[in-house]
């Protein structure tokens, strides 16, 4: 596994909330989805990753039930909230902003 | 994936947040343990780098608790909230369908938590108020205990006095007042001004300090000392408060006082009527006259306990004292012994009585409101009770059904209790001023703001209450089977009828009481107004005018004036009849020793009560002339002199003959002539309108020389037109005089009642609304009982039973209420009505005839709410009622 790069803690939760807004899925899948989706680039770890979620359920923005993960075990799975589903295309919006104007910084002339 | 709502139930406790979160997290550790295992790790090492990638577990763990608190915390508020909100619109919508039930809570509620808030306001007000001294429960009152006329508090003499500052060690001081009034000339017009002359450690004794320079010092209380205190009321009303005002001269009576201190504005006595000013009284003077010294008592005391002595103590050290005085001065101080009393029981006396009974009946018309309205709580329970069966079956628990109707409670006694606040805030002062002499003056009532926090929690006592009541009755029956068809009647509406009756049985009762103490204070004041007052008050008026300065130093020209001033008023045309008086009836009176010429005469000589008279007074305020003759102008100053006795001096003095013709002499000098008595007046009642008139002597006024005396007049004038006019008159003689608003007699005699006449009417208002709600109450019951019978009637009245039958068991059921409500409501006005004692005036507390009377109301009252339910009742049609459902 390559050194994941280290992750700011509100662009965690962004990205939780992205995963989310497929469908609702337990911690371990969201950890799964980024790393998948970012191409290993980003790694969430386990501590930032569950502290962003209940800071999150905290907010409102997601909200959890227990079920059964797809190997029957007793998982906490999390789903968007009509708040959190705001709240990702804001986030979402002000993200591309941001990283474009970086990125317009950082070229040369 | 089943999605649930944001609505989280039940909550978690702390180690259930916990365990979740460990469980979570272990979780996730497992599945990347998994995960690694299937790329060849061991299962120990994966566990490892499953534990080592996912970072610090023991803080996420924490952090993760703390977050989940705070959220189910956070989740609680809302939840209760939204439920607040549902319940209240719940609530709204129940009282547009049923306003009824609304209506009647929140005004019966308003006058039971107005009346309550109300009495508790005088309460307040008067009892519990503080002295505005330091150490005020060291505070007493020392008057002379008159044993010769039979009077608790009696005035004192000099000499007594200043023996017993010499003599005494109970106290740390004692001080004498007396009333004084006088003109002040120095504004646009004379004005007479009311104070006191005190002795110099008046104001040390209470520990009041000036607010501007000082009060008096030791000595000024000895010979003349033309100096003055100003009261704050009279420094600003008079001088504008004047900063400089200290050491300003100003003119009194005539006469220029140095003014050398103002009082702070807290000096006031409650209790007594405010003053305006005091000046030193000169005891030296006083001493100076033998005869006055020990004989003439015109002071009152106050005084301040020593630590550690009790008011019994001091009474008793200075009761040993005049002893001792009497002894060493054999006749002139017997029956002359002390009262001392603490200041608060003083002043507040008689009315602490009054007020405490109408904090009683305002408690009970509490008590009987809340009977009424458990009632009417119980009756919606019911009605409800299918309406909470269907609730309960969709899920809401005991305590959520519970927090419906508690909220609705508190609604209705948020509504009805600022009803009730409003009533009595504005009633109040109302009411008093119907009643100007219920309170001692200068007790300033207002409902204040710890009134207002009682009246609160009783309403939101009451509310609640109302609330848990079908909550607690929904708890105890099996919703489900109120869901079914019969959900009217059925074995559970039994218990609940014994309730509804013993709560209304109690109603009876108290309502008995509360009947009862009105009747027996109607009673009194209908026969107090009915006494014989032996003078007619009607039209009558009168000022009170002291003449004094350097004019009237000389008796003649104080006699000339109040001729002249008599001759000048009777020629006006708008009054019938003038006359000047030293003292009348109700305004205080003056006593005398009496010789009589032929008899032994040895001291102690009995006393008289005394006053003066002008010629034709008599007639002037309608007391007849019973044998003899009135006063005329023949009888000249310097002439024989002649006097006047009552009745009741003629029967105790005289008892087998006529008084016309004895020669008397009144007062303590033996060198003055005889005078004879010329004519016997009817009685008539003199300072206290319940005592029997006593004996009374009346000299001539050019004989006996006032220099303040009572100008009173007959006349159909308004008192404002009738003060100008003997204004006039007075000022014609001498424009430097102060003349005040005239009173009229008839005033006074009311005013006398004022406070029996008070009680009497808030008792009374109190019995009625009692009365109204009782009869409500057993209509209520009555009713219902019918109505939810209705099937039963109709099938008894297929059966064949009569009409008349059925009425006769409704009637006997409210008469089984009524029976036992009277009988514990008399029981109870046996033990309670002792308490009025106070009030009554020839009616015994126990008085069978009121007791009987008030029982008869009741009883017919109840009477006659069963008669419309028990018509109801013969008149249910069978067909329809067993068909009905």
């Amino acid at each position: 596994m390559r050194p994941a790069v280290e992750i700011l803690q509100g662009t965690v939760d962004v990205l939780i909330l992205r995963a989310l807004a497929w469908e609702p899925m337990h911690g371990y899948a969201i950890s799964r989805w980024i790393r998948e989706r970012s191409n290993e680039v980003l790694a969430v770890e386990g501590a930032a990753l569950y502290q962003g979620l209940h800071r999150l359920e905290r907010k409102r923005w997601v909200a959890s039930t227990w079920g059964a993960s797809e190997n029957n075990r007793r998982a906490k799975f999390y789903e968007l909230t009509a708040e959190g589903r705001r709240q990702l295309r804001s986030e979402t919006t002000a993200w591309r902003t941001y990283s474009s104007a970086v990125t317009r910084v950082l070229e040369p002339a | 994936m089943k999605r649930r709502g944001a609505f989280r139930f039940p909550w978690r406790t702390r180690s259930t947040i916990g365990a979740d979160v460990r469980a979570e997290l272990e979780f996730h550790l497992a599945m990347r343990t998994d995960e690694l295992m299937l790329r060849g790790m061991s299962e120990r090492e994966a566990r490892e780098e499953a534990e080592r990638e996912f970072g610090d577990r023991k803080f996420t763990e924490r952090y993760c608790e703390r977050m989940d608190l705070g959220g189910d915390r956070a989740e609680r508020w809302r939840s209760w909230w939204d439920g607040l909100w549902r319940d209240l619109r719940v609530t709204a919508r129940a009282w547009r369908l049923h306003p009824s039930f609304a209506m009647v809570v929140i005004a019966t509620l308003g006058l039971a938590v107005g009346a309550n808030t109300a009495v508790f306001g005088v309460l307040d007000s008067v009892l519990l108020r503080r002295l505005p001294f330091p150490r005020a429960d060291r505070l007493v009152t020392v008057d002379e205990l008159n044993m010769r006329i039979g009077l608790a508090r009696s005035d004192i003499a000099v000499a007594e006095y200043l023996d017993w500052v010499a003599r005494q060690r109970s106290f740390t001081g004692i001080a004498v007042h007396a009333l004084e009034s006088l003109t002040y000339a120095g504004g646009p017009v004379p004005v007479l001004l009311a104070g006191r002359k005190v002795s110099a450690n008046f104001f040390d004794v209470f520990g009041v300090r000036a607010a501007l320079g000082r009060t008096f010092v030791a000595g000024e209380d000895r010979g003349v000392h033309r100096v003055v205190v100003l009261a704050n009321g009279a420094w600003r009303r008079l001088f504008g408060a004047d900063p400089e005002i200290v050491g300003r001269q100003i003119i009194l009576g005539g006469n220029p006082y140095t003014v050398v201190g103002v009082l702070p504005p807290e000096f006031t006595f409650p209790g007594l009527t405010p003053r305006d000013f005091f000046v030193p009284a000169d005891l030296s003077a006083a001493m100076a006259d033998v005869n006055r010294a020990r004989k003439f008592h015109f002071l009152h005391g106050f005084a301040r306990l020593r630590d550690g002595v009790s008011v019994e103590e001091a009474r008793a050290e200075l009761t040993g004292i005049a002893r001792a005085i009497e002894r060493e001065n054999p006749g002139v101080g017997d029956g002359h012994l002390v009262t001392v009393m603490p200041l608060e029981q003083a002043l507040v006396g008689g009315v602490r009585s009054t007020i405490l009974s109408l904090m009683g009946a305002a408690a009970f018309v509490l008590l009987i409101a809340a009977a009424t309205l458990g009632n009417l709580a119980l009756t919606r329970a019911l009605l409800r009770r299918r309406e909470f069966a269907v609730r309960a079956a969709l899920g809401a628990s005991r305590g959520r059904l519970a927090r419906v109707t508690v909220t609705e409670g508190v609604v209705l006694a948020v509504f009805g209790g600022a009803l009730g606040i409003a009533f009595a805030r504005l009633g109040t002062p109302a009411l008093l001023s119907l009643y100007p002499s219920a309170i001692p003056p200068s007790f300033e009532v207002h409902v204040s703001g710890a009134a207002v926090a009682f009246g609160l929690a009783a309403a939101a006592g009451a509310g609640i209450a109302i609330g848990l009541v079908p909550a607690i009755d929904s708890a105890r029956h099996d919703l489900a089977f109120a869901l079914g068809n019969n959900a009217r009647d059925g074995g559970f509406g039994r218990m609940q009828t014994r309730a509804r009756s013993a709560l209304v049985t109690a109603q009876i009762a108290l309502a008995m009481v509360l009947l009862v103490g009105a009747s027996l204070l109607v009673r009194t004041v209908v026969r107090l107004q009915s006494l014989e007052l032996g003078f007619e008050p009607e039209h009558v008026s009168f000022v009170w005018l002291p003449l004094s300065g350097q004019r009237y130093r000389e008796p003649e020209a104080v006699a000339r004036f109040w001729r002249t001033l008599a001759d000048r008023l009777r020629r006006e045309p708008t009054i019938d009849a003038a006359g000047v008086a030293g003292t009348l009836p109700l305004t205080g009176g003056s006593g005398a020793s009496l010789a009589i010429e032929g008899r032994p005469n040895t001291e102690p000589l009995p006393e008289i009560r005394y006053s003066t008279f002008s010629p034709g007074l008599a007639r002037t305020i309608g007391v007849p002339i019973v044998a003899g003759r009135d006063f005329d102008e023949s009888d000249r100053a310097g002439g024989r002199g002649v006097v006047l006795v009552n009745e009741s001096a003629a029967r105790k003095f005289w008892p087998n003959a006529s008084p016309i013709g004895a020669r008397v002499r009144l007062g303590p000098d033996p060198s003055e002539p005889w005078s004879e008595v010329v004519g016997v007046i009817g009685d008539y009642r003199q300072e206290q309108l319940d005592a029997p008139p006593p004996p009374l002597a009346v000299t001539m006024y050019q004989q006996d020389t006032w220099s303040s005396m009572l100008i009173t007049v007959r006349s159909k004038q308004p008192p404002a037109s009738l003060q100008a006019t003997i204004a006039g008159a007075v000022h014609e003689l001498d424009p430097a005089l102060a003349v005040g608003a005239p009173t009229r007699l008839g005033a006074m005699v009311a005013g006398e009642l004022g406070q029996r006449r008070f009680a009497t009417s808030v008792l009374l208002g109190f019995g009625l609304v009692a009365l109204v709600l009782a009869v409500l109450g057993v209509y209520g019951v009555v009713a219902y009982s019918v109505a939810s019978r209705q099937r039963e009637l109709g099938v008894r009245l297929a059966l064949g039973a009569f009409p008349r039958q059925l009425v006769a068991g409704v009637l006997a059921y409210g008469a089984r209420m009524a029976a036992i409500g009277l009988s514990l409501g008399a029981v109870a006005a046996v033990f309670l009505t002792r308490f009025l004692a106070g009030l009554l005036y020839e009616v015994q507390p126990l008085d069978v005839a009121t007791f009987v009377i008030a029982g008869l109301v009741l009883g017919a009252a109840t009477a006659a709410a069963c008669w419309l339910p028990a018509r109801r009742a013969a008149a249910v049609d069978p067909v329809i009622a067993i068909r009905a459902e």
